[in-house]
């Protein structure tokens, strides 16, 4: 079945790559197929959910004509990939931008992969239909490490060398650029260039230097040299020990491109929804978030805007929903005055509005009893560890006060389903830690029925979610290792064992490799690019997804390149050593990382950095924050 | 008010599912402001219903529907103003007011008409097509239909109005086939057709296009012709 597979590549890439006539030939009666809607649909209907495929959704942007052609890929399937965001906003930077033509791929499903190697079909865009090969630019949105095989499946159904070495002059620029761009070191061999930080400018800027440089025929090497001269911009093939790549920052979201009039999908998508980022960067400091360090600082668009982003979205779409987007949204200076005004002005329209990331405090209560009217959304809350010292160590400044007044506010305004999110295997864990969160949940739980019955819901449903930490470069643990496999068996089997008759209480912590393997490949190296091309010739694809992850194909693929995806996960560096992510300068210092580590160990919090300022950007940077 | 209207569901957009179509009408109709009426309570909707679903993979030119809306409108500025901005491959058709009492579509449904295209891998004459239709019209057509109860056997034949071919020319032909439809069962079209490719002891590929729907007489909607 593995074999089959590597076959059924190589195949699949001769044929494309074929130079004789005959190819050519066919390549062009392919085209023909893909291009007759009939002939097409026929395709389509030998696949599960076709309508990932048709593209032609309203507000999708068709430019038949074109000076520069840019297809934006995200690596996984459509539901997953329309929801995101950052995808969105480029999509519309990109094609408000005149003679830029920016078009969509998602990684086709394997049963769309099928249809696409039997029927010799490359890839194609679903605006144009046009194969991703012909176009300028593939720039491909990093959103977690357990995509990055579905980097190569789209690179192969595309008939593009996956080395960035083996490619010509007349493919396209290969590049990437999302939160895991952050560590671009396992992915490196695959990428011309990678864009580190904020996108909306850095990406247009990007596409626009590559239609001069082709206009003006210079080679690739001459344009790869001069796109490193762009702030945020790193080019792997020019990296020397003195490289140093400063991540791109957007300092005025009032002013920054959003996402224009944004595509409504036929299928429903995981986020179907309009969707508005009310702020970027996160204050609080919580020691194992990454996002927290990457997208300092904090930047808010001002509630007007918001206001008129969501009248405006909603009118050319005809969503039913908004959501606010931020990592706390609690913590967004006008909350108070936005949460109600766009609730109210929503509600006028039949529009709900959701507000993920929301730290409930009393004053948000009332605001929610107003939500409650036109719809009932669960609510989420972060604990993230089960006592107040570990909470402390991970600097979530958080008190089982706050919690408990949060959710018995939340009770009070009739919720009955909550869900409480917590990690295991943080730094300094011991069993004491993992019972806490078993101690919390009965206490919410008790909290719950300790209300009279006509003052809260029916029954209690508190989901207790668990998930596997996994160290992240840039973030205070960057240097500790993941707690072992057995390890984490054991500790969620104690925990399990504690929420036995906790009433209401439901533990949701399925055990994955999936948590090894990204712990291994998000603090990776560039011996990992190795693996990564390994599992992908061993039939790795859309690791993320349970049915598809083969545990025993990965583990054979670090073997065969003689490593070891354990030794990666549980790696633990000194605090002086050279990390692979070095050279990536991502604003926040070293320097002040290793102090929260230190301060981490010794279980001292740091104050949320709003009008407090603890110099994480460090002299060089210090403007860069307007704090 | 109760607005009756059909949809065309254009090849572009075949493959989207029944209820893909439902989410872009809604949201089309918010996006042009039309009157909706919603439902009450925590999760309001519009309130929408079809006369059948229409089948992932097939086109069509009739899909009939009926909407409540809050306000009179002109059945005429509902559909322009519609039409502004549907996406493509999708266009209201027809509409017109329901008088009271008017009832329910699903309920007054009665048969649909669809143009099936054939794309043989091998040529298949005129004569044969219509002489193994002719064949299978006499007897039994049995197919094995997915129920509750698991799988069993129905006979279509009785739920086949009229067959006719229409142009056959090399390796494509076209049929045309009017089927009983009603809110409790109707033609399998699809397993009518795989039926007829196994009698024929042909490969090959179809589309099956919705033509026409024909209801209870009434007066407003299409009706069969008594015969």
């Amino acid at each position: 079945m593995i074999n089959l597979s590597i076959r059924c590549a190589l195949f699949f890439a001769r044929d494309i790559h074929g130079a004789n006539n005959r190819n050519a030939q066919k390549t062009r009666m392919e085209r023909n197929r893909i291009l007759d809607q009939k002939a097409f649909n026929r395709l389509l209907a030998r696949v599960e959910k076709p309508a990932r495929y048709i593209g032609g959704e309203y507000n999708s942007i068709v430019k038949q004509e074109a000076d520069i052609r840019f297809a934006l890929l995200f690596p996984d399937v459509y539901e997953i990939g329309m929801s995101h965001l950052g995808s969105r906003i480029l999509y519309h930077a990109l094609n408000r931008v005149d003679g830029v033509a920016c078009e969509r791929a998602f990684a086709p499903w394997p049963d769309m992969e099928q249809v696409l190697r039997e029927e010799h079909m490359p890839l194609f865009s679903l605006e144009t239909r046009r194969p991703l090969k012909e176009f300028d630019i593939i720039g491909f949105a990093l959103l977690y490490e357990m995509c990055y095989t579905n980097i190569l499946q789209m690179l192969d159904l595309s008939g593009i060398p996956l080395l960035a070495k083996d490619r010509a002059e007349s493919d396209p620029l290969i590049i990437c650029g999302g939160p895991c761009a952050c560590n671009p070191t396992p992915i490196a061999p695959f990428m011309d260039a990678v864009l580190i930080g904020d996108g909306e400018d850095m990406t247009p800027e990007v596409t626009l230097a590559v239609l001069n440089a082709k206009r003006a025929g210079r080679s690739k090497a001459e344009l790869l040299k001069e796109l490193s001269n762009i702030r945020g911009v790193y080019i792997p093939s020019l990296k020397t020990d003195e490289t140093c790549v400063v991540r791109r920052i957007v300092n005025d979201l009032d002013a920054a491109v959003f996402t224009g009039e944004p595509i409504v999908p036929y299928l429903g998508i995981v986020h179907d929804r309009v969707a508005l980022e009310v702020m970027r960067g996160c204050t609080r400091g919580c020691r194992f978030c990454q996002a927290g360090y990457i997208y300092r600082p904090i930047r808010e668009r001002k509630s007007e805007t918001v206001m008129e982003l969501a009248r405006q979205q909603i009118a050319c779409t005809g969503y039913d929903e908004v959501s606010l987007l931020s990592l706390s949204t609690g913590d967004y200076s006008e909350v108070h005055k936005l949460v109600p005004e766009i609730i109210r002005e929503m509600e006028a329209g039949k529009v709900s509005v959701s507000l993920p990331s929301l730290r409930v405090d009393s004053e948000l209560a009332s605001d929610l009893k107003v939500m409650q009217t036109v719809r009932k959304a669960g609510l989420t809350f972060a604990p993230e560890a089960g006592t107040q010292r570990l909470r402390d160590v991970i600097n979530k400044n958080v008190t089982e006060d706050d919690i408990l007044r949060a959710t018995q506010d939340a009770f009070s305004a009739g919720w009955s389903s909550v869900k409480l999110y917590f990690m295991i295997g943080l730094p300094t864990e011991t069993d004491e830690d993992i019972l806490g969160i078993a101690q919390l949940a009965r206490q919410i739980s008790w909290q719950f029925y300790q209300l009279p019955k006509e003052m809260r819901g029916k029954g209690l449903r508190l989901n207790v979610s668990v998930s596997t930490f996994v160290p992240k470069p840039f973030t205070a643990f960057q240097w500790s290792g993941q707690i072992p496999p057995d390890e984490i068996r054991r500790k969620q089997e104690l925990l399990r064992n504690a929420l036995k008759g906790v009433r209401g209480a439901e533990l949701n912590c399925h055990y994955s490799l999936l948590s090894v393997l990204e712990a291994a490949f998000s603090r990776g190296d560039e011996k990992l690019a190795d693996v990564l091309l390994r599992a992908y010739q061993l039939g790795c694809r859309f690791d993320s997804w349970s049915e598809h992850f083969q545990s025993k194909a990965w583990a054979q693929a670090f073997a065969d390149c003689g490593l070891s995806e354990e030794a990666y996960a549980q790696r633990e560096y000194a605090l002086e050593d050279p990390l692979p992510w070095d050279f990536v300068d991502m604003l926040v210092t070293k320097a002040y990382l290793r102090r929260e580590y230190k301060r981490a160990l010794s279980g001292e919090t740091t104050p949320d950095c709003r009008g407090n300022c603890h110099g994480c950007f460090g002299a060089r940077y210090e403007t860069d924050c307007r704090m | 008010m109760k607005l009756i209207a059909a949809y065309h569901k254009g090849n572009e957009i075949a493959m989207t599912s029944h209820l893909d179509i439902q989410r872009t009408l809604q949201r089309a109709f918010r996006r042009a402001n039309l009157p909706l009426l919603y439902s009450n309570g925590f999760n309001p909707h519009p309130q929408f219903s079809f006369a059948t679903a229409a089948a992932t993979g097939m086109g069509s030119d009739c899909e009939w529907f009926e909407v409540q809306l809050s306000e009179e409108i002109d059945p005429k500025e509902f559909s322009r103003r519609a039409n502004e901005v549907m996406p493509q491959g999708m266009r209201i058709s027809d509409a017109f007011t329901a008088p009271e009492s008017f009832g329910s579509l699903s309920a007054k449904l009665r048969a649909a008409e669809y143009r099936v295209s054939f794309q043989f891998e091998e040529p298949v004459s005129a004569e044969k097509l219509a002489k193994t239709l002719d064949d299978m019209l006499t007897g039994e057509i049995i197919i094995q239909k997915r129920t509750k109860g698991g799988i069993r056997p129905v006979d279509m034949r009785p739920y086949i109005l009229r067959v006719s071919v229409g142009q056959v020319e090399g390796e494509q032909a076209a049929l045309l086939v009017l089927g009983k439809l009603q809110a409790d069962g109707g033609l399998r079209v699809d397993a009518f057709i795989d039926a007829l490719l196994e009698r024929l002891d042909a490969h090959g590929a179809y589309e099956i296009h919705r033509t026409n729907m024909y209801f209870a007489e009434d007066g407003l909607l299409p009706h069969l012709p008594a015969e």
